[in-house]
């Protein structure tokens, strides 16, 4: 996979700068891809020179629906995945996600 | 479930180890401790912390006692040296990664200890300390201390009356300090 991939984390610096030990594990999984972190403005500076990180962008509302990230029906997102660790729902659509290897579990068909 | 913990399974990812990048800044001279006691939530203030500070400074008078935040509302304690809204986040990285230990509330500086491993003594009252505590930290190196609660479980509230923070007594989180730093 080579698209975009964009991690969600608008607040606060201790759950901004906490996600970072995360950020290995999406370059593993997806070598080839350009990771995008949302954050608040105030939080850019935790990111800053972050090896795994290809681009900072500010967090908006809109980042708060999966769908209008990934794509859903006509509608094409701008990331073949977003990451949102901060939602309830996010472990569901992990599971149901259509990139089955953002799964980490072993899943036999 | 510690909150990181919460988000990797959420995610399906892997815990590595976190990043900061560290910016240089004037630090004091000889050995020093930080701490962070003020924040923007009410129920994370506690009101005692000029006698907890006063009993460190005389077991220990030769140890700096470096205070520091970025909220507006930060309150100086007299005894420490004034790094409030002084250094931004990378700076402070530089400064709590070279302290001798860490003490204060549950706060973005707790976390930034732990990404250092500094030893770090801190207090727990709106939340579980296991919900949040500084995820990698060596337990021998950390002391959590868990308000007593006026509630059946935390109000996770950023506004609790009366706060349970203030139930900790000074002396407690003195003797934790002491107690790390021997």
């Amino acid at each position: 996979m080579t698209g975009k991939i964009l991690f969600v984390m608008p607040r606060s610096a201790g759950d901004v700068l906490c996600s970072t030990s995360l950020l290995r594990s999406i370059k593993e999984l997806y070598p080839n891809c350009v990771l995008h972190f949302a954050t608040e403005r105030s939080f850019f500076n935790i990111l800053k020179n972050n090896p795994y990180i290809d681009e900072v962008i500010e967090y908006q509302e809109y980042m708060n629906n999966i769908f209008h990230l990934e794509g859903c029906g006509e509608h094409k997102g701008d990331y073949e995945i977003a990451y949102l660790p901060f939602l309830n729902s996010q472990s569901i659509m992990t599971y149901q996600h259509n990139t089955h290897n953002k799964i980490a579990y072993s899943i036999k068909y | 479930m510690h909150f990181l913990e919460c988000y990797a399974l959420n995610c399906g990812l892997k815990i590595d180890k976190p990043f900061i990048h560290e910016e240089e800044c004037e630090v004091p001279s000889g050995e020093y401790i930080t701490f962070h006691g003020t924040h923007d939530f009410q129920s994370k203030s506690y009101s005692h912390w000029q006698s907890v500070i006063d009993l460190v400074l005389a077991e220990c008078p030769n140890l700096k006692i470096v205070q520091i935040g970025n909220e507006s509302n930060a309150k100086k304690y007299s005894g420490t040296l004034d790094y409030l809204n002084k250094t931004d986040f990378n700076q402070s990285a530089y400064l709590v990664k070279r302290a001798r230990l860490h003490f204060g509330i549950d706060s973005f500086p707790g976390h930034l200890a732990s990404c250092f491993e500094v030893p770090s003594v801190l207090l727990y009252s709106h939340t579980y300390k296991e919900q949040c505590y500084p995820f990698f930290t060596e337990p021998k190196y950390l002391r959590l201390i868990q308000a007593p609660l006026n509630t059946h479980r935390p109000c996770y509230n950023i506004k609790e009356n009366p706060a349970c923070i203030d139930n900790v007594r000074p002396y407690e989180i003195f003797s934790h300090i002491q107690d790390l730093l021997e």
